[in-house]
């Protein structure tokens, strides 16, 4: 899934491993995400979101999938 | 995640290491019966790894935090569950395998030993798909 993660940590002005520390996740967890190879729980999307103080649509873009159709 | 609580728990672990070495030295010289130092055995492993454990919380908590927070992160726990999940298919195939192996070179109690151990845990997987389709 798409994200705008990076983006949006790199202008609050946190490394990964300061955000991950944050959200208590592995730092890999967070660079996982930010290039779309792991897609978080819910829950993980939420709290991300509780921190940025973000909507969770304002950070993680949802693409349906031209081909389930 | 508690470090107070990983204290404890390591603590305890290390007493009850202790108190296993003891027991399995008693049983084995003032008994008949011989635990073969396996009481000894357990225990002086559960008290090297408490001693380390504590060592570690000691000396490096936040390494020790770090590494705990990595461990149980869920992208660990999903890379655990999906190459729990290979292995699992893979033995599968193994034991079939080697089931059919042992059929053809004639060697029967190996092959029903093999066939038993794939039909226990294909059971054991179709067991499971049902139980958490029924949890979740």
């Amino acid at each position: 899934m798409k994200n705008k993660l990076e983006e949006i940590r790199k202008k609050r002005g946190l490394s990964q491993e300061e955000l991950a520390e944050l959200l208590k996740v592995s730092r890999q967890t967070i660079g996982s995400i930010e290039n779309g190879r792991y897609n978080p729980s819910i829950t993980l999307a939420f709290k991300i979101a509780r921190c940025f103080k973000m909507s969770i649509e304002k950070i993680f873009i949802y693409e349906e999938d031209k081909d389930e159709y | 995640m508690n470090i107070k609580k990983e204290k404890t728990f390591f603590v305890v672990l290390l007493i009850l290491g202790a108190a296993l070495i003891l027991a399995g030295i008693i049983i084995d010289h003032l008994s008949e019966f011989d635990t073969e130092g396996i009481l000894s055995g357990l225990g002086g492993g559960w008290v090297i790894i408490s001693w380390f454990k504590l060592y570690q919380i000691k000396k490096h908590p936040d390494r020790y935090v770090k590494e705990k927070t990595e461990a149980s992160d869920e992208r660990s726990i999903a890379i655990r569950g999906m190459a729990s999940y290979c292995t699992f298919l893979l033995s599968l195939i193994l034991f079939a395998i080697l089931a059919l192996i042992f059929t053809y070179l004639n060697y029967t109690l190996p092959a029903v030993i093999a066939g038993i151990a794939f039909f226990i845990q294909f059971v054991g997987f179709i067991v499971f798909v049902f139980y958490y389709r029924h949890k979740l």
